[in-house]
């Protein structure tokens, strides 16, 4: 029943239906919430739309993870690794800034008690 | 030496940097020029050589990730490691005049964002690029924030959600690139960029545009620049005018030369660089901070680098990088001595101007201000005569009469800071400058002098970085690993 | 219930546009073409067996694209540089106060501590041998961390210590990078013996392991400090909103 998705090509449609759904989702969330952290994860949303969406492109059917062991000796009928490569190295910065971003947050709602992005309109002449 | 020090050097010093911290204060500023007059010098060496210089990680390009020095990177190479050493003599001062600051994490922020700003211009792998990008960013946000008031936070937070939409449209158009031509190297982008769908190539450079766009402050996206520089420490500001807006501008103008989207996009590129240059500088007219005020500057002269730059006529290129380097260290100079007088007023309006009292001060300011107008015999006139003459030999004369009638708007506001900083008649208090300050100021203002008096010093370097950035050649040899 | 307010203007248009935007971009990449060329993870793959790592993604990581690898642990080691700017509080108006803490908790997460923590040098040190490597490990180190703060609010970690690890594995990681220029005349070079039949083992791919053994160190030893700097913020408001 399920053979439908044992092609390459609806996999492929799925992952980008899916994914720049997402990715719109979070960006529908940047340009309409106000709370910092709020905005923040939606950039996170935004980013792992980014990653399903890359990760996802380079699969096909048939193919197995780039890791050869006892049952497979050669680097033969493998997926692409480097957009693995490229989304591990994403994800950490993603978190970096993140983690940052917040504590920025934390220590503005401790100075002001505010985490509203759309008062913090001191900065003006 | 290879490049790679380039990077690994501040990168080994802060990870080091909590135990300089342990040996004292000394040490940890010692260290910190003697890496900058490291870097300098090596960059300084380079000068000699034959370009393009290249070095390897773990393979050969195009398979792996190379730094590709060429002449126009090496002009910028000195820009930054020059204001990286003039900025890091200057922060001796600025720590003994401020105590109990977190001074090793402002090193390692200062260090790593050199560095960043470094590998962007260096690097020849976009998705390495990016990581540069990355590292320069976090620094940029850390260092706005560092002064953990009310402003600088918002100031922080402001950078960081910009510099997070930036990444994502680039990380958007690296992956698009990946789909589409199956590497990252420049070199190969640059070779099959043109065989790609029209379409999705349209949205790739529309990406690029706007995330490069956003960070080296061009037009319908720089609302955020202003509010930055106003809450960030003067001499940051000089960073961030001189060294990391021009990297952004480095990158922007180096992939949009090296995929070939000159002749499509020149005009686009010099229209928006003509409305930030006539929004910015007719919203300076009106600013009462001080720092605002040279932050919309800077915002001006980046408009009238955009149009020059994009022209891809090698007499106004030249020129704009020559008006690229005057503009950096004026900028730099300008901040420096600002910070000087904010420090000594706790204050930022535009009045401090008007009431301190030192000779030196006025003298380095003026020398500033004037640059920056472009008046004789002040390197910033060379820079914008060599920008009109480049327009004149391609007759582009709505250009010339474009940015001789906005220059107009500029030297309403800079006549008037000078004019109130001669001004006898406000009650003038005196300014304690240490000793750095005095080299560090008289050396950038030596430097406007002699660039505007024998302009033939930096012509030889701008024309070897002309040539580089239109006929990119030899560039993309190494990138590809073709002759190696 | 008035829909104006579930649901002002302004977020109807935007949706509006959030989703015309995501029509456009997906009718173009509906069109993307890939494999207009050949991708260069497949000359990696076919490249791979020289290095001697079962496990391609990781001679990715480490070897073929290294110099990504020392720039994201850079932006990592910045990161925490930022954060521990941002919340080491040295003038906090409010008192530190010991809060109750749970015996049972404290004594259970104290015994998953010894096997979390074991769990996460597992994946490292066979990071280039199955999925995982120093990324992952690191992290998972750090969660056993998490659940230590959790149990008890009262604990510190050593901070000493922990700055000792990041630092020292960051610069022997560089080291490791210029030994390979000074031995194979090219940065990042792998001047380890890495013999093709040992693919597979434990001690295979040079440098490989060593380098993700001390990325995992280093993202243990700094996602450990920005979990403490957060949990301990949390602390902190707690016991000064009382």
């Amino acid at each position: 029943m399920l053979e439908f998705f044992n092609s390459t090509q609806t996999i492929h449609t799925i992952i980008i239906i899916g994914s720049m759904c997402l990715f719109f989702i979070g960006f529908y969330g940047i340009a309409t919430q106000k709370n910092l952290v709020k905005v923040l994860v939606s950039f996170d949303i935004m980013e792992s739309a980014l990653f399903l969406f890359f990760i996802g492109l380079h699969y096909q059917v048939g193919l197995v993870a780039p890791i050869v062991d006892s049952n497979l000796k050669t680097f033969t009928n493998m997926v692409d690794p480097v957009p693995q490569a490229m989304i591990l190295t994403t994800i950490v910065i993603g978190l970096a800034v993140l983690a940052l971003g917040l504590s920025f947050g934390i220590e503005y709602y401790k100075l002001t008690g505010r985490n509203d992005i759309s008062k913090m309109n001191e900065l003006r002449d | 030496m290879s490049l790679g020090y380039y990077f690994l050097l501040p990168v080994i010093f802060s990870f080091l940097t909590p135990y300089f911290k342990k040996l004292g204060s000394f040490t940890l500023r010692g260290s910190t020029i003697l890496l900058m007059l490291i870097l300098f010098l090596q960059t300084l060496a380079y000068t000699g050589v034959t370009l393009p210089q290249i070095s390897e990680f773990s393979l050969k390009p195009p398979l792996g990730i190379a730094f590709i020095l060429d002449g126009y990177s090496l002009l910028f190479l000195l820009i930054f490691t020059f204001s990286a050493l003039i900025v890091s003599f200057y922060m001796v001062w600025f720590f003994k005049a401020n105590k109990g600051r977190d001074e090793a994490r402002f090193y390692v922020f200062f260090n790593m964002l050199i560095a960043g700003s470094i590998g962007m211009i260096l690097s020849c792998d976009i998705f390495n690029l990016y990581i540069f990008f990355e590292i320069t960013g976090i620094c940029s946000y850390a260092l706005s924030a560092y002064n953990k008031d009310k402003l600088g936070l918002e100031s922080g937070i402001k950078y960081l959600i910009i510099g997070l939409i930036a990444s994502i449209f680039i990380v958007f158009a690296i992956m698009l690139i990946y789909l589409q031509i199956g590497t990252v190297n420049l070199g190969l982008i640059a070779q099959r960029f043109g065989q790609i769908d029209p379409k999705i190539s349209v949205l790739i450079v529309l990406m690029l545009f706007i995330g490069f766009g956003t960070k080296a402050e061009l037009f319908p996206m720089n609302f955020w620049a202003p509010d930055i520089y106003q809450g960030s420490m003067a001499s940051v500001n000089g960073l961030f005018s001189s060294v990391v807006a021009k990297a952004y501008l480095f990158v922007f103008f180096h992939l949009f030369y090296l995929f070939g989207l000159n002749s499509k996009y020149m005009l686009f590129v010099m229209v928006i660089g003509a409305i930030t240059f006539l929004v910015s500088e007719f919203t300076a007219l009106n600013q009462t901070n001080i720092k605002r005020l040279f932050a919309y500057s800077t915002l001006g002269q980046l408009g009238i680098l955009f149009m020059a730059l994009s022209t891809n006529s090698s007499a106004t290129v030249s020129g704009a990088l020559f008006h690229l380097t005057s503009h950096s260290i004026s900028k730099l100079l300008i901040f420096l001595a600002l910070g000087i007088l904010i420090h000594k007023f706790k204050s930022a309006k535009i009045d401090i101007l008007g009431n301190f009292k030192s000779g030196f001060l006025t003298i380095v300011l003026a020398i500033g201000f004037l640059s920056i107008l472009g008046i004789p015999p002040f390197s910033g006139f060379v820079g914008k005569i060599l920008i009109l003459k480049g327009f004149a030999l391609t007759q582009n004369y709505a250009a010339i009469a474009f940015i001789l009638l906005v220059s107009i708007v500029e030297a309403v506001y800079f006549f008037r800071l000078t004019a109130m900083m001669l001004d006898k008649k406000r009650t003038k208090i005196s300014v304690p400058i240490g000793f750095a300050n005095y080299v560090v100021l008289s050396v950038l203002a030596v430097l406007i002098v002699l660039f505007g008096v024998y302009p033939s010093l930096l012509t030889h370097y701008t024309d070897l970085a002309t040539n580089a950035l239109l006929h990119p050649t030899n560039y993309l040899n190494y990138a590809l690993g073709v002759g190696l | 219930m008035n829909l104006k307010k579930v649901l002002p203007l302004k977020h109807i248009l935007l949706s509006i546009l959030s989703s015309a935007l995501l029509l456009s971009v997906l009718g173009l990449l509906m069109q993307v073409k890939t494999n207009l060329y050949k991708n260069v993870g497949d000359i990696f793959l076919n490249l791979n067996m020289q290095t001697a790592t079962a496990n391609a993604v990781t001679s990715v990581v480490t070897f073929f694209r290294g110099i990504d690898t020392v720039g994201e642990v850079t932006v990592l080691f910045l990161a925490t540089s930022g954060i521990a700017l941002m919340l080491s509080d040295t003038q906090r108006t409010c008192e530190k106060v010991v809060k109750q803490e749970s015996f049972i908790l404290n004594v259970g997460s104290r015994l998953l501590l010894s096997v979390i923590v074991l769990f996460g040098v597992y994946i490292i040190i066979h990071g280039h041998l199955s999925p995982g490597g120093g990324f992952q490990g690191g992290v998972v180190i750090a969660t056993a961390f998490l659940l230590l703060f959790l149990a008890n609010p009262n604990m510190s970690l050593s901070h000493s210590i922990l700055t000792l690890g990041e630092s020292l594995s960051g610069v022997a990681y560089v080291l490791v990078a210029l030994i390979g220029l000074f031995k194979m005349n090219i940065l990042l070079g792998n001047f380890l013996p890495h013999p093709i039949g040992e693919i597979g083992e434990l001690v295979s791919g040079g440098i490989i392991p060593v380098i993700y053994i001390l990325v995992g160190i280093k993202v243990g030893s700094e996602m450990s400090v920005i979990v403490e700097y957060f949990s301990k913020e949390d602390y902190y408001k707690e016991v000064c909103d009382a």
